[in-house]
């Protein structure tokens, strides 16, 4: 076995996050297959509403008679979705950028790197929440939004990766030996700084699904009858504390989904940049 | 010891090359001249800070934005390197036709990638069916006879286990292997002229021993010309044909490696060679540092640091004097002997 996989069993708490994050991508891929009551998911039945766990019901059942269970499944889905697409888009606009504002300096440099500062410096939520009221609440505008406060994050990863490896010796020699620009930045820059975009992406996963569970809380994000997780909850704040199974099992898969996600970046980090022992 | 050749393959004249500062415009090259013949290996030599490697840089068109080359043509094979765009550079020059070794082989190879894949890929771009390598089964031929060509260079630089030292990541190699490897890399596509920047500096003596050892054989071997630059006299007396002398910029002495090491004419060589452990035994050194290439000092720039100095070497710029068959100097001292011993270079003003 290679060492760094060894190294990466070795992190209990890296291998639990591992564990949970390959939990949810099965739930996410087979979702449908594997929840017991796809259809009761969304049909109402109105005699069998708050049902508290049985047999038939592990999760019980909401106020529309819906299996919990089931849409809790279902939800990942949803949770993972917007989660992929927010980050890759977060991606896709933050590294080209840091690359260029990293790697050619001046004005440019100065302009893209001034723009992500007023990103960073307004408050993630509340641009999102704007946002997501500007465009009328969808899940797609949970997503626009929370790429728009998510890619300054790579960018100043990758800026400042691209500035120590600018001035780094095989760039020199590579540009010397006749490589274009393009080349040096995509093909020989961008692979030395992937681990910490990985490692960012990682707990990007986790830190979106929470930020995409609080939009569906509060109205901003997945909208009825979707089986969203932070939307359920919304849905069972009428009914507690009686029906306590409603909002609790949604809450644990926000709660286990982000720990997964967090606890993997973590052991990411840790063997990718071993100094670097902290989590966000 | 080596073919003469009438025509240089490179011909560096009058090169004057500015960086943009903080404090001013900094004249980090002032006039410099080097010529190297076909097959030739000419040391360029000085302390840190003379302009060595901005050198190299305006050769190889790298020069860092901030700086501007003034004045002077650099002639590679008849052409001027200084009117081509970066474009041509890159695709025909760098790498190609002029390639180059760099410093600290430890930090010269991308870490994430494996060596065979970063060789292959400096002939890949320079390739003979670079542009026509679109369809597969042309690259794939292609690769498999660079592939082939890589092997037996990795052979002739004297690497064990050439086909899978290719799969190996660069950190798997010691320093000297590194440069081997790199060398390699320099002589992949054929070039005429390869420019090594103090490329054993960072390497333990007998490796260098060795490292000097190969480039030698291998520049007898490729008919390749050479541009070696160092600080170290004790490599340029084991490895060059030629010698330049540089200081704070300016051309000051150049000429074969025995009559400049044997017979240095300039005060400002003769100093560096009385530094050099080797050579005498109470070290000498030379007082006082580099000028800073913002205020230069006028007229010869080392009049400030040479106990020879004389008031004229401070008002203007020494002509370049022939002192000998193929040996020139910058200095005022060789300036008034009589005309049978000295002759003006016509195009140095």
């Amino acid at each position: 076995m290679p060492l760094i996989v060894r190294k990466f069993l070795k992190d209990v708490p890296a291998t639990i996050g591992l564990a949970i994050v390959a939990f949810a991508m099965i739930l996410f891929i087979f979702g449908e297959v594997l929840a017991p009551n796809p259809l009761d998911a969304f049909e109402s039945h109105i005699g069998q509403r708050l049902q508290p766990p049985s047999w038939e019901y592990p999760f019980g059942t909401d106020n529309l008679g819906r299996d919990i269970f089931s849409r809790v499944i279902l939800g990942a889905r949803i949770s993972l979705t917007v989660a992929l697409m927010v980050v890759t888009a977060s991606i896709l606009i933050g590294v080209p950028l840091g690359l260029i504002a990293g790697y050619f300096g001046g004005w440019l440099s100065e302009g893209i790197m001034r723009v992500t500062d007023i990103f960073l410096a307004v408050p993630q939520l509340i641009l999102a929440l704007a946002l997501a009221q500007l465009l009328s609440p969808s899940l797609e505008s949970a997503m626009l939004a929370l790429t728009l406060t998510y890619w300054p994050f790579f960018t100043r990863i990758v800026y400042a990766e691209t500035r120590r490896l600018r001035t780094a010796l095989f760039v020199d020699a590579l540009q010397c030996l006749g490589a274009g620009r393009m080349r040096i930045i995509f093909m020989h820059i961008l692979p030395n700084a992937a681990s910490p975009i990985i490692v960012r992406a990682t707990i990007g996963m986790g830190f979106t699904i929470l930020t995409a569970a609080v939009l569906g809380f509060l109205g901003m994000g997945a909208t009825p009858p979707e089986p969203d997780w932070g939307l359920a909850i919304a849905e069972s704040r009428r009914y507690l504390p009686e029906a306590w199974w409603f909002s609790t099992f949604p809450g644990l898969a926000i709660f286990i989904a982000v720990l997964g996600f967090n606890l993997l970046g973590d052991g990411l980090r840790d063997i990718v940049d071993p100094r670097l022992r902290r989590s966000r | 010891m080596t073919l003469r050749s009438s025509d240089p393959i490179l011909d560096v004249r009058d090169l004057k090359v500015a960086i943009r500062t903080d404090d001013g415009l900094a004249k980090i090259l002032d006039g410099v001249d080097l010529s190297i013949g076909r097959g030739e290996i000419v040391g360029v030599v000085g302390e840190s800070g003379c302009g060595k490697t901005t050198l190299v840089r305006s050769i190889l068109g790298t020069l860092p934005r901030t700086a501007r080359v003034e004045d002077g043509e650099i002639l590679f094979e008849g052409q001027d390197l200084l009117t081509l765009s970066d474009r041509d550079m890159t695709r025909d020059i760098r790498g190609k036709r002029i390639s180059f070794i760099p410093q600290d082989p430890y930090l010269a190879f991308n870490p994430v990638f494996k060596v065979g894949t970063q060789l292959l890929e400096i002939m890949r771009w320079h390739g003979p069916n670079r542009l026509g390598g679109k369809s597969k089964g042309g690259a794939g031929s292609a690769r498999d006879r660079d592939r082939k060509r890589l092997v037996e260079l990795l052979r002739f630089v004297q690497v064990p286990d050439p086909e899978s030292c290719l799969e190996r990541c660069p950190h798997q190699f010691s320093g000297g292997q590194r440069q081997r490897l790199l060398i390699a890399g320099a002589l992949a596509c054929d070039p005429g002229l390869v420019i090594a920047d103090e490329p054993t500096t960072a390497l333990d003596v007998t490796t260098q021993l060795q490292i000097l050892k190969l480039l030698k054989g291998l520049a007898d071997e490729f008919g390749v010309s050479m541009l070696f630059v160092t600080h170290d006299f004790g490599v340029v007396a084991q490895l060059c044909d030629k010698v330049s002398v540089m200081y704070a910029g300016q051309s000051v002495e150049f000429g074969s490696t025995a009559d400049c090491l044997n017979n240095p004419r300039h005060p400002y060589t003769q100093k560096l060679i009385a530094c050099h452990p080797d050579r005498s035994d109470d070290l000498a050194g030379i007082p006082g540092t580099v000028p800073s290439p913002v205020v230069p000092p006028s007229g010869c720039r080392f009049h400030p640091r040479c106990d020879k100095a004389m008031p004229d070497c401070a008002l203007r710029k020494p002509d370049t004097t022939l002192v000998g068959p193929d040996h020139r100097v910058d200095c005022v001292l060789y300036q008034d002997r009589p005309p049978s011993r000295s002759a003006q270079v016509p195009h140095h003003v």
